[in-house]
């Protein structure tokens, strides 16, 4: 980022001289983030295909969300094939950490439930329920 | 009963960091409790924290610093009294501050609880973080009794970002770890050898 969300000009020294002076940007950053969170299932899947089309909608939903190669909050999904689950975090752009649970990858086809959470305090309008409906449906 | 509030910026590895903690704790026969506290109204942590095995009381829809303080004071009474485990583990928000969380205990809690406040930093975000949000990055820092500097494994922990992370956490000490990569045993010692 270029620029501070608040814009001050460091010379007034308020950093050192009164360390919460800019409680209220904080407060601020919070009451306006950006928050998501949906479910998707679907029928007979094969569980590497939709765990492929997550990371590739996660990729993209990055790209919309980053600053300077960061997101500067959280992507999260959850990927439930029963007892076989596959959970993703994206923090930094193309990046995508998954981490199975023992039962990954279960034998196809299965039932699936998908959990996405966006989190963003920058760009909060870039991504709607619509844009996750669109990449996830 | 002993309380560990665990907070730290959204994706800070919070919840890998507790479920090495909740194993830890297990191989040395404590029991724990977790209160997920999730800003969404669907949640995700909690299912990941329910892998280990551990009882997931879900907080979801609001941040428990602020909208749903009192959901939390009233689940860590009722966990206390119903449970009473040696441990009840609190997985903040990401967006959630350290500092005022304490105050809703100092002001509203009971009277002789064990609290013990961990925040959890991502220093492979951190020098960007802290430059572009230095009030938000601030408050989850204060009131922490212990910061963990998480996935070192990824960028290292330089003695410069670490003396200005203690500095911001008010000198509480810092240890760097990889929550992802690091044995179960080692993240619970760690938090057991500075906290209890």
């Amino acid at each position: 980022m270029t620029e501070h969300p608040h814009a001050h000009t460091h010379a007034c020294g308020c950093h050192e001289a009164v360390p919460y002076h800019h409680a209220g940007e904080a407060r601020s950053l919070v009451e306006h983030a950006l928050v998501l969170s949906k479910n998707w299932s679907g029928l007979d899947g094969n569980p590497a295909v939709v765990a492929e089309r997550v990371r590739s909608n996660l990729h993209d939903l990055a790209r919309c969300l980053s600053e300077d190669g960061i997101i500067f909050g959280h992507l999260k999904a959850f990927l439930c094939c029963g007892r076989s689950t596959l959970s993703f975090s994206v923090t930094r752009l193309d990046t995508v950490d998954e981490t199975p649970s023992s039962h990954w990858p279960p034998v196809s086809p299965v039932d699936w439930m998908l959990t996405v959470n966006v989190l963003s305090l920058i760009h909060t309008e870039a991504v709607t329920k619509e844009t996750l409906d669109a990449l996830f449906g | 009963m002993h309380l560990l509030l665990f907070g730290g910026f959204l994706g800070s590895g919070k919840t890998t960091v507790i479920n090495r903690v909740l194993r830890g704790m297990s191989a040395e026969g404590f029991a724990a409790a977790v209160v997920e506290n999730e800003i969404g109204a669907v949640g995700i942590d909690d299912a990941l924290i329910s892998q280990t095995g551990v009882q997931v009381t879900p907080l979801f829809g609001g941040c428990v610093c602020c909208q749903i303080a009192g959901d939390l004071l009233t689940a860590v009474e009722k966990i206390e009294v119903q449970l009473a485990p040696d441990f009840l583990v609190v997985e903040m928000t990401g967006l959630a501050l350290m500092d005022e969380i304490r105050e809703v205990f100092a002001r509203y809690g009971r009277p002789g609880l064990m609290l013990h406040t961990i925040s959890v930093v991502d220093i492979a975000r951190w020098s960007k973080l802290v430059r572009a949000m230095e009030p938000m990055v601030r408050h989850q820092l204060a009131g922490a009794d212990l910061v963990l500097v998480n996935k070192v494994d990824v960028v290292p922990a330089g003695a410069r970002e670490m003396e200005q992370i203690s500095q911001l956490a008010g000198g509480a000490p810092c240890h760097g770890l990889s929550a992802r990569l690091e044995a179960d045993t080692a993240v619970w010692s760690l938090v057991q050898e500075a906290l209890l």
